[in-house]
């Protein structure tokens, strides 16, 4: 299995630097870090969908799969050179889908704590409760008018843990990303929040829950 | 395009993806611009034999693996340079090191504005939403055979009427009279509009104030004196209807 690195690029270097609020408990309920990942979209040729899904469980579990739209993924790995990400899939699939690096279009976000959900609620509006937004749900949303890709990371075993940390990793661009983050400190603010310092992994990922690959959620994209 | 792609041609297997986000680019203008990309580029040929003006071409900049544009918005030998997003920095910085021997400076969207309007170059201002390719003085661009985007439109009689609004260059004929953004084009005597300024600016290249405008039959009228008139203001410049292609008409700086 892998991790993702939390980075400390433009966004948090000027808008949220690393410290901590509490609430009124003296703890903090939300973490929000940027983890570094490669991002690479992949959109089935016509007829192809079945094909390229299976051709892209053989990359996982050394991939992300965040299924957006019916034949369409984005597969994500913790950073690496240039191209190598979009290397693999393109190894791998070949002709049979189009297959686009976004590795520098997006910035990804980690939101994760007990107050994740409530805070996220905010500027959501997609039910992310634990029994609905299940492990390795993705979907594409706008956020306070900012299109995003909110995903539910399969490997972390708390996220289907109500008592437990629920865990959101949110893709925005990248030259909204500044905005975006702003936003989502005053979210979290009031649940009390901790950003940690960068170079930390942001929180404990266990195996992966097994499972199939996840295809469209009907109704969310 | 997704709208073109799910309603007018289902039929074709294609995916569409926005990328804007995933690509910084770099305009590199000036008559050194091949210089100074020698020492940074790697992995193509700067020649202009092999890359001529409108080329492209894969290529490494500053040790980033990016494209390579000979395209020219400035009028000037041009070049722009891609790479991913997260490298705009350093490659950003590596131009601007590798241009220090050449005096190099960044410059900003009013310098471009100065640059374009010389040249005769249209943005939004012009392209209004109003205006055909032929008024524009673009109508050889359009494919003479075949069907495209626009076709019917651009042959109905109205929109080929001669005396309509008609892209041309304007020069105050006292080159410090400002001219400015906006005023109506009338014949001196007159009240009639016959047209508007859509582009002023005080030129680098040439003397004193200079515009892009649109009026009535344009194309016919060159070298006819009209009043640039802004009652807002109180001002009256007299121009001269030119050629929007105010300098380096023959486009030779772009191909050199």
């Amino acid at each position: 299995m892998f991790e993702f690195e939390t980075v400390l690029l433009a966004p948090f270097v000027t808008h949220a630097r690393p410290n901590a609020t509490a609430d009124a408990n003296g703890t903090s309920a939300v973490t929000l870090s940027e983890i570094a990942c490669d991002m690479v979209e992949v959109s089935a040729r016509r007829g192809k969908a079945a094909a390229v899904q299976a051709s892209l469980a053989q990359l996982s579990p050394s991939v992300d799969l965040l299924a957006t739209a019916p034949g369409t993924w984005l597969v994500r790995a913790p950073r690496a050179a240039d191209g190598v990400l979009a290397g693999r899939v393109l190894q791998s699939l070949g002709s049979i889908a189009a297959i686009i690096d976004q590795s520098s279009a997006t910035v990804t976000f980690r939101v994760q704590g007990r107050s994740a959900c409530v805070a996220l609620a905010k500027i959501c509006r997609l039910d992310l409760a634990a029994s609905v937004f299940l492990p390795g749900a993705a979907a594409r949303t706008v956020l306070a008018q900012v299109p995003a890709v909110v995903y539910r990371p399969r490997s972390v075993d708390a996220a289907i843990d109500d008592s437990g940390d629920a865990v959101f990793d949110i893709a925005v661009p990248n030259t909204l990303a500044v905005s975006f983050v702003g936003i989502l400190v005053h979210c979290a603010a009031e649940y009390g929040l901790t950003i940690p310092p960068p170079g930390q992994t942001p929180g404990p990922i266990p195996g992966p829950i097994p499972g199939p690959i996840p295809g469209p959620i009907p109704g969310k994209s | 395009m997704e709208w073109y792609h799910q309603t007018v041609w289902p039929e074709l297997d294609v995916s569409l993806t926005n990328v804007a986000d995933h690509w910084a680019q770099f305009a590199v203008a000036g008559p050194c611009a091949r210089d100074l990309l020698a020492k940074v580029i790697q992995g193509v040929d700067l020649d202009n034999a092999v890359l001529p003006f409108m080329g492209v071409a894969p290529a490494t900049i500053a040790g980033i693996a990016g494209r390579l544009f000979r395209i020219s918005f400035s009028g000037e030998l041009a070049y722009e340079v891609a790479v991913p997003a997260r490298y705009a920095q350093p490659v950003w910085l590596a131009l601007l090191d590798a241009g220090k021997a050449y005096n190099i400076g960044p410059y900003g969207l009013d310098a471009l504005n100065v640059l374009r309007v010389e040249k005769g170059h249209v943005t939004g201002a012009e392209i209004n939403g109003q205006t055909t390719a032929d008024d524009l003085g673009l109508g050889r661009m359009l494919k003479t055979n075949g069907d495209f985007v626009g076709r019917v439109l651009a042959t109905r009689e109205g929109l080929r009427d001669p005396g309509r609004l008609q892209l041309v260059g304007l020069r105050a004929t006292t080159p410090d009279q400002r001219i400015r953004g906006g005023a109506h084009l009338v014949v001196p005597g007159t009240t009639e509009s016959q047209g508007f300024v859509t582009s002023p600016c005080l030129s680098a290249a040439l003397e004193g104030w200079i515009a892009l405008g649109l009026l009535a039959g344009g194309r016919s009228r060159m070298g006819e004196t009209v009043i640039a008139t802004n009652p807002v203001f109180g001002e009256d410049t007299p121009v001269m209807v030119v050629s929007p292609h105010m300098l380096d008409p023959e486009g030779r700086r772009v191909r050199v």
